[in-house]
């Protein structure tokens, strides 16, 4: 009964949201108050009388003032708002009263408004200048007075044009002169902005954080714009991930999601709090996910919030952008792999985003030699934003289809598919924050070697309400339920062989299982500061699933602490907590097949480390880990009358390592390179060592993806003209092989049947790779083009991917990673 | 949840598709000595019956020396393999191998030295157990060839740890045991098939240098199966001593309508010569398709022992 009422709270506390009175305008409502008005343009310039006194005392400075205009352009008042000397605020006061300016409009009706406006004395250039161009649509953008010479002693020249620029840091725009100039703060209107080059979707930036808020144990900052330039990425800032601290690099580049030394299907990705069924397309080549889609990117290696649940290696998630309300964008984007086209534009007073992308890079690697198999893919999202009571409302439409391209010859077809919509609405109001959302969707991954056909089918439907309340500067409140039902189809077909009677149809036969999945989890979570540099973070959360043939439930208690040892510069961090994951959905739903009495894997991680922000944009993150695993499902190597089923709990694991990550945000402190403005750098080194221990009698040996050693160096400066080149070098472990030893001939089969030596015995060789990449961007008048070279593999060094085997497994070769692949691109954007 | 499966395929494909390596195929005989077949007649057998297991091994220049040992299988371990039966029996046994007729208790035993081997059924726990419950079971008959002239000692490591070297091969046969009827026979090939005539088991084929079509002239009524099961598939493995043949391995569809007549879609393959000369040809035809990767999920089904038997056909090229 407690539970169902606090499910009830839940429910309610976001839906009492929905009719909560607005208290101030929103963004979204000052944005398009903004869009509606013209500004005043200055149409008569007085300049100002130097007052000799001043002059004579060399008395130099800015006068900040408020213009008051009425409807006709007229200044009917002006003030000063920050003094520099009575005289001069006085001479500045007296011209600025002379002024003439245009009207100001709103949807075309004329206005009174108030302004800002600096007035600068300065002697050396004999020039005073007016006028305070700032972005009206970017309140956090300065407005800046200009100024140009003049020989004229008695007073300051008309304004003149401001040259203007894209600050290359933040892309927030501003206007440079070679002459002096001042900035002044925004005011509720301003003055009509300067003639800018045009602002693109490409311009957007977002913050990829590795780990979380500063509440847990450490964290990690990656900023997108740095992602996107990262060699070897293709500007996929998701792709950036396989780049962070304790990430191991899968096999032939799959994509696959190995952390801190979890099986791949450990770590869940989410979309919006939403679970995604896949984070990459094959050979892990491009995400499924356009970067210019993303907001935010949450990567947690362990140790995450009560907020997840249902896995015992990492989480992974990603928020969807608010697209741009202000008018239509867009780019196209081509490269050698593939092609994307994005388009975003308002829609009343809510915004739109469409993305689309297709591979064509199978065209390519099939005219490769010792390439076989190519793959083919495409994705697309929709995103559809609009205000809704008093909250924002989001309706979201993701999906993505991948193939394999084989010889014709070839009986072998694999495909993976998955199509999902999500609704999400959130709202903050005052010290309350609501986030509901609710997701739907279907994944198919076909598996066809002719005439065998492996058939698995996903629908599934996901929702997530949370809510969190600020008491104090000392004490948030959060609490949430989520939840899934999952319905799991797996069928198999293949061509009866009869049985020893003799009795065959040579007709298809196979099987089908259902199985389905409905779980429901709470959760609460705390933050505490019992002292301004302490944060405490205790977490508890309880997971309820039930399959057709089998219940789960588990409470997992987890524990952040982050303490600020030295004030905005070094912070301890330690993390400890339980984390449960159920079996799979294969395992559960047969008897036959699987063992529906499996028990919930079970880890317990915890985390030590410290931060250390050495300067401005250098930071140090340390964090050292160990896992303990209990209830790893394994196969039973000898089923009997007492557990007759083909799998068990019988696995242990045990994961310990550390993760170093050196960053350089983009700065001007950099090595001294020939014109070279700014850089930025990281270097990521993980150490990790994870074993595994299937039953009591055996061994302790490597897990499947074990790599002892995962380093990754990235550096990219920044060159004028809008140049841009850098380098990714990656070195890791090579992953362990459980090698063949021989093969015995099986005579009924006509086949060799591999003898396998000893488990996880070999690796492969250590794996290296540097990718190089160059960007260059040119503005035109309304659109922009960035031209790009990004070469992978520079050196050309053919990686250990796999062992093949010859008929009698008597000989081996690695089978190797992709060749140097060098891809220009071209993206253009309005 | 279906990533797992989904990527663990994927790496499947990658790696059945990369198979197009620089290895030769299996048809080539380029190494110095190849079991290519092995054969049980009859291959079924009852309690008390013999059968006579007969190999097929290609030898460059070399003898071919044997041992045969009979392994009785984990009957309730339907995953068993023949490497497994064999280790495992060997370990539980202390490294001991008794001879078959003086311990027929025994689960691994040594049956004898010679070219065949013949095994008769002995009454033992194992095979009892099998009767009364009136299933059908299977043991196998393991081969291990050498160029050795003592195998036991030269073969020792290979004996204990299954894992075979280039002077020690190892093969299994499964052989059925079972108290009824069974449709299993042998297939008979009775020559081989060029597109300008055709030639019996023994005669000399001349051929030109190049390439030729062949493919096998067999008896469908030895295809005993099909009475019942209607149609089936039959698989032909070619080996050669002559250069390559194209595909190696292919399948043959065998459908029976009515009690008589019976009709094989029989596929050409093409032999490419390399030099003139003497030389083999192997073709070795199992009665039955078998999917060994996923044997292991056919509970029920298994096991699949085929009937197997081969050509040896002499060629000279000219």
């Amino acid at each position: 009964m407690p539970l169902i009422i606090l499910i009830i709270i839940l429910t309610i506390c976001p839906l009492a949201a929905f009719g909560q009175k607005k208290n101030e305008p929103t963004k979204e409502e000052l944005a398009g108050l903004r869009k509606r008005v013209v500004y005043p343009k200055l149409v008569k310039h007085v300049p100002a009388v130097y007052p000799p006194k001043a002059a004579a005392e060399n008395r130099q400075g800015i006068v900040y003032l408020t213009v008051s205009i009425d409807e006709t352009g007229k200044v009917m008042k002006v003030e000063v708002r920050k003094s520099l000397f009575p005289d001069l605020d006085e001479a500045a006061r007296i011209a600025v009263l002379k002024f003439e300016f245009s009207p100001a409009t709103i949807d075309g009706k004329a206005i009174a408004v108030k302004i800002p406006i600096a007035y600068p004395f300065k002697l050396s250039q004999k020039a005073i200048t007016v006028a305070a161009p700032a972005d009206p649509n970017n309140p956090a953008a300065k407005p800046v007075v200009t100024a140009s010479s003049n020989d004229d002693k008695k007073g300051p020249p008309a304004p003149t044009q401001a040259a203007t620029k894209t600050d290359s840091k933040n892309n927030t725009p501003s206007t440079t002169s070679k002459t002096p100039t001042a900035t002044t703060k925004n005011h509720l209107i301003q003055p009509s902005p300067p003639k800018l080059p045009p602002t693109s979707v490409a311009d957007e930036q977002i913050t990829v954080t590795g780990k979380n808020e500063k509440k847990v144990v450490t964290r990690y900052t990656l900023e997108l714009t740095e992602i996107q330039t990262i060699p070897g990425t293709q500007g996929d800032a998701v792709r950036g991930i396989q780049n962070m601290p304790g990430v191991a690099r899968a096999p032939f580049n799959l994509g696959l999601l190995v952390v801190r030394g979890s099986a791949p299907r450990n770590t869940k990705v989410y979309f919006e709090g939403l679970e995604l069924p896949g984070l990459f397309h094959f050979l892990g080549l491009s995400s499924v996910i356009n970067t210019d889609m993303i907001s935010k990117m949450d990567f947690y290696p362990g140790n995450f919030s009560a907020r997840y649940g249902r896995a015992t290696g990492g989480i992974i998630d990603i928020g969807s952008k608010t697209p741009k309300a202000k008018s239509l964008h867009g780019y196209i984007d081509i490269d050698l792999w593939d092609g994307s086209g994005f388009l975003t534009g308002p829609i009343g007073q809510g915004s739109w985003a469409l993305s689309l992308r297709r591979s064509w890079i199978d065209g390519i690697l099939v005219n490769l030699p010792d390439v076989a198999v190519s793959p083919v893919y495409y994705d697309y999202q929709g995103i559809l934003a609009y205000p809704l009571f008093g909250g924002k409302f989001k309706l979201i439409v993701i999906g993505s289809d991948d193939r394999l391209k084989v010889d014709d010859t070839e009986p072998l077809r694999f495909t993976s598919s998955f199509q999902k919509i999500i609704a999400l609405w959130t709202k903050k109001d005052g010290k309350d924050k609501y986030r509901m959302s609710i997701g739907g969707g279907r994944s198919d991954t076909v598996f066809v070697y002719n005439p065998e056909n492996l058939d698995w089918v996903y629908t599934r439907i996901n929702w997530r309400n949370e809510y969190q309340r600020t008491f104090s500067k000392k004490f948030k409140l959060a609490v949430g339920m989520d939840g899934e039902m999952v319905n799991a189809e797996v069928s198999l077909k293949f061509k009866d062989r009869g049985d020893v009677s003799g009795a065959s149809s040579g007709s298809e036969t196979g099987f089908h299982l259902t199985d389905y999945l409905l779980n429901q989890a709470l959760w609460t979570e705390i933050e505490w500061k019992p002292w301004s540099r302490l944060t405490i973070v205790p977490g508890l959360r309880g997971d309820f699933i039930k399959t057709k043939l089998s219940r789960h439930a588990f409470f997992d208690p987890r524990f952040n602490a982050r303490l600020e040892a030295i004030k905005d510069t070094f912070f301890l961090n330690a993390a400890a907590g339980l984390f449960h994951q159920e079996p799979t959905s294969e395992y559960m739903a047969s008897e036959k097949f699987g063992n529906p009495g499996l028990r919930s894997e079970r880890a317990l991680h915890t985390a030590l480390g410290f931060s250390w922000k050495a300067a401005k944009s250098i930071s140090l993150d340390v964090t050292g880990f160990y896992k303990n695993i209990k209830d790893i499902v394994v196969s039973n190597p000898s089923p009997d009358e007492n557990n007759p089923h083909i799998v068990t709990n019988d696995g242990i694991g045990r994961v310990i390592g550390a993760e170093v990550l050196f960053k350089k945000q983009t700065s001007s402190v950099c090595p001294k390179i020939p014109g070279m403005k700014k850089c930025f750098a990281w270097l990521s080194y993980t150490y990790q060592k994870s074993e595994l221990k299937e039953s009591a009698v055996e061994k302790w040996r490597l897990f499947d993806f074990d790599q002892s050693h995962i380093l990754t160096a990235v550096f990219s400066g920044i060159w004028p003209g809008q140049w841009q080149a850098g380098f990714r070098f990656r070195l890791s472990t090579g992953i362990p092989m459980t090698p063949y030893i021989g093969g015995v001939f099986d005579a009924d089969t006509g086949r060799y049947l591999p003898i396998e030596g000893r488990p996880f015995s070999q690796r492969l060789d250590t794996f290296h790779q540097l990718d190089f990449r160059i960007d260059k961007k040119i503005n035109f008048t309304s659109w922009n083009l960035t031209i790009y070279l990004d070469v992978q593999n520079v050196y050309h060094h053919r990686s250990s991917e796999y062992y093949n085997y010859n008929f009698n497994y008597s000989r081996r070769k690695t089978l190797a990673g992709l060749p140097i692949i060098p891809s220009l691109g071209l993206k253009g954007a309005f | 949840m279906q990533i797992k499966p989904a990527f663990i395929l994927l790496i499947t494909a990658i790696t059945m598709l990369s198979c197009d390596s620089d290895f030769p195929e299996m048809g080539e005989l380029g190494d110095d000595m190849r079991i290519m077949a092995v054969n049980a007649e009859p291959p079924c057998v009852a309690m008390g019956e013999t059968t006579v297991i007969t190999p097929l091994i290609w030898t460059h220049a070399k003898a071919a020396n044997r041992l045969w040992f009979a392994c009785l299988p984990d009957a309730a371990d339907k995953e068993e393999n023949l490497d497994r039966c064999m280790r495992e029996n060997y370990a539980s046994q202390n490294g001991v191998i008794p001879d078959c007729t003086q311990d027929p208790e025994s689960r691994l035993c040594f049956i004898s030295g010679d070219e065949t081997a013949t095994y008769t059924v002995p009454s033992n726990s194992w095979f009892a157990a099998s009767s009364e419950a009136s299933a059908t079971e299977y043991f196998y008959i393991m081969l291990i060839a050498s160029p050795a002239l003592d195998v036991f000692e030269h073969c020792e490591n290979t004996i204990r740890t299954m894992a075979p070297t280039s002077e020690c091969l190892i093969a299994g046969k499964r052989v059925l045991f079972s108290s009824h009827p069974l449709s299993n026979d042998n297939p008979v090939i009775t020559g081989l098939e060029t597109p300008l005539a055709a030639s019996d088991a023994t005669e000399i084929l001349h051929l030109s240098s190049g390439k030729t079509k062949i493919r096998p002239v067999f008896d469908p009524e030895t295809i005993d199966e099909l009475a019942s099961a209607g149609s089936m598939a039959l698989e032909i493995s070619y080996y050669t001593s002559c250069g390559t043949i194209d595909p190696w391995f292919d399948s043959i569809e065998c459908t029976s309508s009515g009690n008589s007549f019976i009709q094989c879609d029989v596929p050409w393959a093409e032999l490419k010569t390399e030099k003139v000369g003497d030389c083999m040809v192997y073709a070795i035809l199992r009665d039955r398709e078998f999917y060994g990767e996923w044997g292991d999920i056919y509970e029920g089904i298994d096991p699949w022992v085929p009937g197997v038997n081969w050509l040896e056909k002499p060629i000279t090229v000219e």
